[in-house]
C-alpha cells in the first residue's frame, strides 16, 4: 500500500510549476539540457543527472563531497540501489519512475540521508526537464 | 553468505530481546518511512543514527540498566535516542519534551538525561545526533537492568507513579497487539504521546517491528480536520486513538467516513460512548483496555464491536473480577514493579493486579462475552454515617432510569447529601428528578440536586472520560 500512496500524493502536489521549498535558482531550469559539469560544480547544492533506469550520469562536486563518494565511482551507477539505497522506495525511487513514465517530474520534500555513518538532513528537488528529457536529483543540507 | 544475512554476535548477547527486532526493522531498509512535518526518515537512516547514539552512551559510560530519562518529541532524534537506549539495555523513563528533566533525574536517579533542556542533558544537534555534556549525573542506585522502560500513570484518578515494566511486560503486549494494527506494511497515523504507553507499546512499536510507515500529526489528534488530512495525504491504514479523538473526528467533514475507511486500529483509553459506539459498530477499528501497569494492554474487542462501556477481552492474559466487581489481571503483562523514594520496588511475580476499574460480564457467555466497563472504584465515596456508596452502580442504574442521559456522574459534596450530574442533550424534567431518586434506592432521600449538562459541554479528560474533579469544581 504505502509506497503508492506515498508516490500518488506526492506526485499530486508536483502539479505546481515551482514546488514549495525548492532551494535551485530558477535560471539553471533553462540550462538544464546543456548543463556542463563546470557549470555544476559552480552549484552550492548537490546536483546529480539520471537517466531514465536512474543510473547516474553526471554528479556535481558538491554532492560527491557530501556523500564522501569519489565522482568516479557515483557515476555509472545506479543511484536508488547502488549509491543511496535509502532512497530505493514508494517516496523517493517510485515517484521517479512514475515522473519519467509521464514527462513530468516536480517535486520537494525533506529527507534524511547516511552520509559519513552519520544521519543528515536535507531537502530533495527531483526534477524531469521535459523538453531535453533529462531527469535531475537536486540535494540541499537542510 | 552476505553481511545482511549474517547474524552479528551481538544480535545473540544475553538480555537483549530487542535487538534482533531492532536490527530486522530498521538496518539497511529504505522502508519503512518515518514522517514527521519537516522530515521524512527512512528505517536505514534511523538505524545508523541510532549506532551514533548507540556509541555516544557506550563513550558516557552509559550501559545496561542505568536509568536514562529521554524527553524529546516525537521526531527522528527521539526514535534514535530510543533505539539506541534499547541495544544497550538502559531502563529508559519515558517523560513528555519540556519536562523538568532536573527534578526528574533526580526523582529517578538517572545516570543520563536525553532532553533539549536540563544540566545533564546529552542533546540532539541539528540532524538528530547526540551532543555529549561535559558529566553525568552520577547515580546512586545500583543499575536496574530488569527494568527496561520507566512510565509514568496518567494521574487521571489519582497521583501519578511510575512503573517499571521488564522486556517481558513491553514485548509480550507488543506481540499480543500487533495483529490489531491492520495489514502490514500499511501506513499509522501516531497521534498518542510516545512518552505514553499505549502510544510507544500499543501504537509505534509495533508499527515499527511490522514494517509499517508511521506519520506524525504533530498535533496529537486535538485537530481532528488535520487528522483528516493526514489521513488523506498519506494513505494511512491505521489509527490508535482514544476516544476523545474519534469524537472529535465525528463533528467534521469526512471525520466519520475516515474512521470507517481504516482497515485496523485501537480505540481505548476511556470508555467509549454510545454515539462513538454505534459510529465505530462494524468498521475495522477494535475497542482497547489496559493501564499503565499492564504495558498497558489488557483486553481488546473484535473488528467493530463497539457497544456503550464495552472494553473486549483478554489478550494473552487473565482478568476476573473481585467480589466488588473491580476487575484484576495476571499475566506476562503485569509490571515489574514500580520506582519510588527507595529505588526500584519489585513485585510479587504471577500476582493479580486490581485495576481499580469496576466491570461486569458483557454478556451471558461469561468472561468468553468480555468484559463491560462501568466506572472507577476511586469515584466511590463514604457518607457521614459510614456508608459505602458505590458509585459507578449507582450510576448505571440512573442511566437505565434515564435513557436519554449518554453518562451519569454521582457525588457528595460533604458527605451527607448527593448531586447527580446527567450528560446528554434533552431537557431535564420532573420525571427525570423522581427517577434519579427512585434509581439511588435508600439513597434517594439524600437527593439534593439533578443537574444537567449537553455533551458538548462536558468536561473531559485528555483520553476522553468525565473529567469529575472539574465537574465537581
Amino acid at each position: 500500500m504505502s509506497t503508492a500512496m506515498l508516490r500518488n500524493q506526492i506526485m499530486n502536489r508536483s502539479a505546481a510549476p515551482a514546488p514549495a521549498g525548492t532551494f535551485v535558482p530558477g535560471e539553471l531550469f533553462g540550462m538544464l539540457g546543456n548543463l556542463s559539469r563546470n557549470d555544476a560544480d559552480s552549484c552550492d547544492f548537490g546536483v546529480i543527472k539520471l537517466d531514465d533506469t536512474g543510473k547516474v550520469v553526471m554528479v556535481n562536486r558538491y554532492q560527491s563531497e557530501l556523500g564522501c563518494v569519489p565522482v568516479a565511482n557515483f557515476e555509472n551507477k545506479h543511484y536508488f540501489t547502488q549509491i543511496a539505497p535509502c532512497t530505493n522506495n514508494g517516496l523517493f525511487f517510485g515517484t521517479f519512475r512514475k515522473g519519467v513514465a509521464a514527462n513530468s517530474l516536480n517535486i520537494c520534500f525533506p529527507y534524511t540521508f547516511t552520509f559519513k555513518l552519520k544521519p543528515t538532513s536535507v531537502r530533495i528537488h527531483m526534477y524531469r526537464d521535459p523538453a531535453s528529457k533529462t531527469n535531475w536529483v537536486f540535494c540541499q543540507r537542510a | 553468505m552476505t553481511a545482511s544475512h549474517a547474524e552479528p554476535p551481538a544480535l545473540q548477547a544475553p538480555g537483549a530481546p530487542w535487538r534482533p527486532r531492532l536490527y530486522k526493522a530498521l538496518r539497511g531498509k529504505a522502508a519503512p518511512l518515518m514522517i514527521f512535518e519537516d522530515r521524512i526518515i527512512p528505517a536505514a537512516s534511523v538505524w545508523t543514527g541510532a549506532r551514533v547514539w548507540t556509541s555516544c552512551l557506550r563513550d558516557l559510560g552509559v550501559g545496561a540498566g542505568d536509568r536514562v530519562v529521554l524527553a524529546l518529541e516525537p521526531s527522528p532524534a527521539m526514535l534514535m535516542a530510543f533505539v539506541a537506549c534499547l541495544w544497550e539495555g538502559a531502563t529508559v523513563a519515558m517523560a513528555p519534551a519540556g519536562a523538568d528533566v532536573d527534578a526528574l533525574a533526580e526523582q529517578l536517579d538517572a545516570r543520563a538525561v536525553i532532553a533539549r533542556n536540563g544540566r545533564w542533558s546529552i542533546t540532539p544537534d541539528h540532524d538528530g545526533g547526540p551532543q555529549a555534556p561535559d558529566q553525568l549525573r552520577a547515580a546512586v542506585h545500583a543499575p536496574t537492568p530488569e527494568a527496561r522502560l520507566l512510565m509514568r500513570t496518567s494521574g487521571t484518578t489519582g497521583t501519578g507513579r511510575w512503573v517499571a515494566l521488564s522486556d517481558q511486560n513491553v514485548l509480550s503486549v507488543v506481540d499480543a497487539h500487533s495483529s490489531a494494527l491492520g495489514p502490514r506494511g500499511g501506513t499509522v497515523l501516531s497521534v498518542l504521546p510516545w512518552h505514553h504507553a499505549f502510544g510507544l507499546v500499543i501504537d509505534l512499536l509495533p508499527a515499527l517491528f511490522s514494517g509499517a510507515s508511521v506519520v506524525r500529526d504533530d498535533a496529537g489528534g486535538r485537530d481532528a480536520d488535520r487528522v483528516v488530512e493526514l489521513c488523506a495525504r498519506w494513505g494511512v491504514t491505521s489509527l490508535a486513538t482514544v476516544p476523545l479523538t474519534a469524537e472529535r473526528l465525528l463533528d467534521v467533514r469526512g471525520g466519520g467516513r475516515l474512521l470507517g475507511t481504516l482497515l485496523g486500529g485501537v480505540v481505548g483509553g476511556a470508555p467509549v460512548t454510545a454515539r462513538l459506539a454505534a459510529a465505530l459498530r462494524g468498521t475495522n477499528l477494535r475497542v482497547g483496555y489496559g493501564l499503565t501497569e499492564a504495558a498497558p494492554g489488557v483486553c481488546v474487542g473484535n473488528r467493530g464491536e463497539f457497544t456503550p462501556g464495552f472494553i473486549g477481552r483478554p489478550l494473552r492474559c487473565e482478568a476476573r473480577a473481585d467480589g466488588e466487581g473491580v476487575l484484576h489481571v495476571r499475566g506476562e503483562n503485569v509490571c515489574l514493579g514500580y520506582w519510588n523514594e527507595n529505588g526500584l520496588e519489585l513485585a510479587e511475580a504471577g500476582r493479580w493486579l486490581r485495576t481499580g476499574d469496576i466491570v461486569e460480564p458483557a454478556g451471558p457467555g461469561g468472561a468468553d462475552a468480555g468484559w463491560r466497563f462501568l466506572g472507577r472504584a476511586d469515584d466511590s465515596f463514604k457518607l457521614d454515617n459510614g456508608r459505602f456508596v458505590e458509585a459507578s452502580r449507582l450510576e448505571q442504574a440512573i442511566l437505565a432510569a434515564v435513557p436519554w442521559a449518554g453518562e451519569a456522574a454521582l457525588r457528595t459534596p460533604e458527605g451527607r447529601t448527593l448531586e447527580v450530574v446527567l450528560v446528554g442533550d434533552d431537557n431535564l424534567s420532573r420525571a427525570d428528578h423522581a427517577a434519579v431518586r427512585v434509581a439511588l434506592g435508600g439513597l434517594g432521600g439524600r437527593l439534593k440536586s439533578v443537574r444537567r449538562l449537553p455533551a458538548t459541554a462536558a468536561p473531559r479528560t485528555g483520553k476522553g472520560a468525565l473529567d469529575r474533579r472539574r465537574l465537581a469544581a
